[in-house]
């Protein structure tokens, strides 16, 4: 280190304690991204898409003269600033220590987002590399903090920052954290695509030269534009300090859902999980620890799980989101009995298996309900049980207030069939269902729909009417089930352990 | 009671019915779509009769009032569809009236509903019992018969195409949901399908039987509920039946949980059989057991479908199909976090990823060493899709003792416009090729978005014959299931 010091004369803030705050990475007043050329050109019209201010974007290329219509500079003399927020730095991974040394000794750096691939995950050499940067950035006269080395970067709608220019540009409650870039990528996408979902914050972090999880947790915890916390984890990386012990205590403190993907769960996992971030694995009997003593939920290990998971929270906070904690709190679902409305005995049946199968239990009508329900209407096909089977008479008036006498106290999810068949007439289909949703809301239980994927124009059309009019809507019930078991399993925890906080 | 004579196991009246009578015809209800499905799948009309003592004309078909009145010496599938109080009656009439071949009795709110229905289905079954009676019923409490060579359909939004898939299953509507989803979604193809109800008269090893001798037939898939209190031999036949089979019989069970068990009570009223005596059955016979969803049984459905015919295209006989002898699988993407999942799934699952190691790595590294991404498998080749490398590091490791390749992938907007698209369509063609000249499987992955660019790639994959499933689970999943077929043929064969 004392080699380096000497060699340069650094060109920064003498705060050796390192600031807490994210802001000016997720929300830069400026960016810079060296070196400019067209192969990354979505960082170009990531930015672009979502509105930042072209003025406050520099592009460098010591050989181009513009990249995706932009004019490039020279080299970092010629831009008329001083402090830099977010620089995005892309040169050969032979460049990245010579090329920071430079910077340094010119310009005051906020936050740099490596890119270049081909570090700690590859070889020897790249290793050789990170310790380097590290060891840059640990001078106590640089206040930089980076993600990366092998990430794509940040996301934040409402700091108009992106590096892809399909993300949506506008804001949502959710914030990611992930080791894979296109993990995060996706997610991003296909939520968006298939739930509507949006983001308030995203950072695909790489190797964590710098930046750990645990940072990123911490602030979003405290930030106010989130409320979820999606984390894709690989393990840790080795220049966290403590890491372990700082995520747990977080986990502990935690009045956020943190939602987690663990990559590596297999032995065989752990194997690819060398080559792709080379972070270290952990142990399974800890973070069986950790899920027993925080309210952390684990996702399984697929891109469906995690965007079933986000979305279901997702809609809960939608509705919630404005009360304080405690009644919040309150607000989690208290138990997994489940009625079933169908109109279809056989679909009933497996809808049966499979919720039975899930730990959900079907309580059957008893007594008063069963009578109500046969005053109201003695169905000759179908069944008055659970699943309630209705043929025909689901456009009939008789339907809601079957529905209804059948909604008793003791169930807390309501899932009812539906499908994209009646083609373009479904206005009055969605009217009947939203009666049924009101009612349900207002006794503080939950509705979930089952529309059936189909590569249809109907079925595109009818779920984005549904998802319009506030409904929940997954394409398959043990997608659904699992779903909602998990933020079952989230309110119980966070029951339990609020009284420490 | 029953004077066990041998009925009919020709059920060619039931499929391939040369004259059709719908039985209390009327313009609400299911009349509407029994024509309607006909008419499409261009069943001939003047061989089609409507019956109803009150009305002249229905549909633009002329109306008879009884079925005597019928210019036909016989018909061969009479569909009935009359409320349940006249059923017996009228089915005496019918009897009485002419010589019927096959009945559908569509009726509902029989023995899965009370009492009462239960006596009407006991007053069938002794009616049938009759030695003079030749005719064979299905249901009550059925959709129907699907057959597109028979040019029979309930629905009119039954595919017309034909194809190899023959189905049984005692709910009319996961029966309509597998038709029409399999058709979207994967572009399956039915040679027959009956949704058999209540089962009073005709049985699931009669119709198993008739499909395994049916040379339309190459696979079976069956949801099964219960038996009929009226049959106790059932499951004894049945047990007979699938220890016989030569055809793959994907079997899904309805009512596997106890609570599941309640719901059969109220849905065809059969009896359901205690899990013990199932695994026995898996255990003994060729067939493969799904899990409870509608999404698993189409999976399923289609990596059978898929390499079935991929092979008699080939002119090889169905029997000599060879099935994958081992789980080790390749997976190739680009994406090292889609790598790792990849890699924790499928291995949770039961597959083996082998690592490349010492010379085997070596030889991939010669061809291209990159720098991003990685070799060991998970091949995770970002950048190089579209090159020549990609193909060869591919086909190098396919070389090495593997039996299933899954690629991922994906595609951007207007993506036939990208200068990178051409190759990487012509790599994947080309993997397609090898592997399917060494036996091997390819199994693309594709995510399920809604997007035109994405249903216009996927349907450009399924058109040039990929296999295209939307989640690794599902297709490892199918996959396994086809390994498992193998392996329970092979077993078998030895005894």
């Amino acid at each position: 280190m004392s080699r380096i010091k000497k060699e340069f004369k650094m060109k920064a803030s003498k705060n050796n304690n390192k600031n807490k705050s994210l802001d000016l990475l997720f929300k830069p007043r400026n960016v810079v991204i060296f070196e400019a050329k067209q192969k990354v050109a979505y960082f170009i019209e990531g930015l672009k898409s979502q509105g930042f201010s072209l003025e406050n974007l520099y592009l460098i290329s010591p050989s181009k003269e513009e990249v995706s219509g932009l004019k490039c500079y020279n080299s970092f003399d010629d831009i008329p600033i001083d402090t830099i927020d977010l620089l995005i730095l892309s040169v050969r991974r032979e460049l990245v220590v010579q090329s920071l040394k430079e910077i340094f000794a010119k310009k005051n750096v906020k936050f740099i987002h490596f890119f270049t691939a081909g570090m700690g995950e590859s070889d020897e050499e790249g290793l050789t590399i990170e310790n380097q940067i590290r060891e840059v950035l640990e001078n106590p006269e640089i206040s930089t903090r980076a993600i990366g080395p092998n990430c794509f970067g940040i996301y934040c709608p409402s700091g108009k920052n992106a590096y892809m220019p399909f993300f949506p540009t506008n804001s949502g409650n959710i914030a990611l954290i992930s080791h894979s870039g296109d993990m995060h990528s996706r997610t991003v996408g296909y939520g968006a695509l298939i739930y509507n979902l949006r983001f308030s914050k995203g950072a695909s972090i790489g190797n964590c030269v710098s930046l750990q999880v645990s940072d990123f947790l911490e602030y979003f915890n405290q930030d106010d534009e989130t409320d979820i916390i999606f984390i894709y984890f690989e393990g840790f990386s080795r220049y966290g300090k403590k890491e372990g012990r700082k995520i747990l205590n977080l986990l502990k403190e935690m009045r956020k859902p943190v939602l987690i993907l663990r990559g590596g769960k297999t032995k065989r996992g752990q194997s690819a999980v060398l080559t792709h971030t080379g972070s270290l694995g952990t142990d399974e009997k800890i973070w069986q620890a950790v899920y027993k003593q925080t309210s952390l939920i684990e996702v399984g290990s697929s891109i469906e799980e995690i965007i079933d998971h986000l979305y279901i929270f997702n809609e809960f906070y939608k509705k919630h989101r404005n009360l304080s904690l405690e009644e919040q709190i309150n607000k989690f679902p208290e138990g997994k009995n489940a009625l079933v409305i169908i109109w279809s005995g056989g679909i009933g049946i497996v809808d049966t298996d499979v919720l039975t199968e899930l730990g959900f239990n079907l309580p059957l009508f008893e007594g008063n309900v069963k009578e109500k329900l046969m005053k109201i209407y003695p169905v000759k096909v179908g069944s008055l049980s659970n699943p309630l089977d209705l043929p025909w008479v689901s456009r009939s008036e008789k339907y809601l207030e079957l529905c209804k006498a059948a909604i008793s106290e003791d169930i807390q999810l309501i899932i009812m069939h539906t499908d994209a068949r009646f083609g373009r007439s479904y206005k009055k289909r969605i009217e009947n269902l939203t009666k049924i949703k009101e009612y349900i809301e207002s006794l503080n239980k939950m509705l979930i729909l089952i529309l059936p994927e189909t590569p249809e124009k109907n079925r595109i059309r009818y779920n984005r009417a549904l998802v319009e009019n506030g409904f929940i809507v997954f394409p398959e019930l043990r997608r659904a089930g699992k779903a909602y078991l998990a933020l079952y399993n989230y309110g119980k925890k966070i029951r339990r352990i609020k009284n420490k906080f | 009671m029953s004077k066990n004579k041998k009925k009919d196991k020709n059920l060619d009246p039931f499929f391939k019915p040369k004259t059709v009578a719908i039985y209390g015809a009327s313009e609400r209800g299911s009349t509407k779509h029994f024509v309607g499905g006909m008419e499409i799948q261009g069943f001939d009309k003047s061989k089609l009769y409507l019956i109803n003592p009150s009305k002249e004309e229905l549909f633009g078909l002329k109306v008879y009032k009884s079925l005597k009145e019928v210019p036909e010496e016989e018909i061969d599938h009479l569909i009935l569809s009359i409320r349940r109080d006249i059923l017996v009656q009228s089915l005496k009439e019918i009897f009485s009236q002419k010589k019927v071949n096959s009945i559908q009795i569509f009726t509902a709110g029989t023995g899965e509903y009370d009492d009462d229905g239960i006596q009407i289905e006991k007053d069938i079954k002794d009616m049938l019992d009759d030695d003079k009676i030749e005719t064979r019923i299905i249901g009550p409490n059925c959709m129907g018969i699907y057959s597109p060579t028979g040019h029979l359909a309930y629905l009119k939004s039954f595919p017309q195409e034909s194809g190899n898939i023959s189905l049984i299953f005692q709910s009319g509507d996961l029966h309509t949901r597998l038709i029409k989803f399999g058709n979207l979604r994967y572009d399956l193809k039915f040679s027959k399908g009956v949704s058999i109800g209540n089962t009073v008269d005709l049985q699931i090893s009669e119709v198993l039987e008739y499909f395994n001798n049916d040379e339309e037939t190459d696979i079976i898939a069956v949801y099964f509920e219960g038996f009929s209190t009226l049959h106790p031999n059932e499951g004894k036949k049945l047990l007979k039946t699938l220890k016989t089979i030569k055809k793959p019989v994907l079997f899904m069970r309805g009512g596997e949980t106890k609570r599941g068990q309640t719901a059969v009570l109220t849905h065809t009223g059969t009896i359901g059989t205690k899990q013990k005596i199932w695994d026995a059955v898996f255990k003994q016979t060729s067939i493969i057991k799904v899990p409870s969803s509608l999404d698993s049984i189409l999976d399923y459905i289609y990596i059978f479908y898929t390499y079935i015919n991929r092979y008699k295209k080939l002119g090889i006989n169905i029997n000599e199909i060879p099935y994958p002898n081992a789980k080790n699988t390749l997976v190739v993407l680009w994406s090292g976090g889609f790598g790792i999942l990849a890699t924790d799934t499928l291995t949770k699952l039961g597959l083996n990823l082998p690592t490349f190691k010492g010379k085997s790595l070596e030889k991939l590294r010669k061809i291209y060493p990159i720098k991003i991404g990685s070799l060991c498998n998970p091949l995770d080749m970002p950048w190089i899709e579209s090159s020549k490398e990609y193909l060869e590091i591919s086909k190098t490791a396919i070389a090495e003792n593997i039996d299933l390749v899954i690629i991922e992938t994906d595609v951007a907007k207007n993506f036939k416009q990208t200068k990178h698209f051409p190759g990487y369509y012509s790599n994947l063609k080309k993997i397609k090729e090898y592997v399917e000249s060494l036996n091997k499987i390819l199994i693309l992955i594709l995510y399920q978005y809604p997007s035109p660019h994405r249903k216009e790639y996927y349907e450009m994959l399924i058109e040039e014959g990929f296999m295209v499933y939307p989640t690794l689970p599902q297709a490892a999943n199918a996959y396994l299931a086809l390994y498992e077929y193998g392996q329970k043929r092979k077993s078998l064969k030895n005894q």
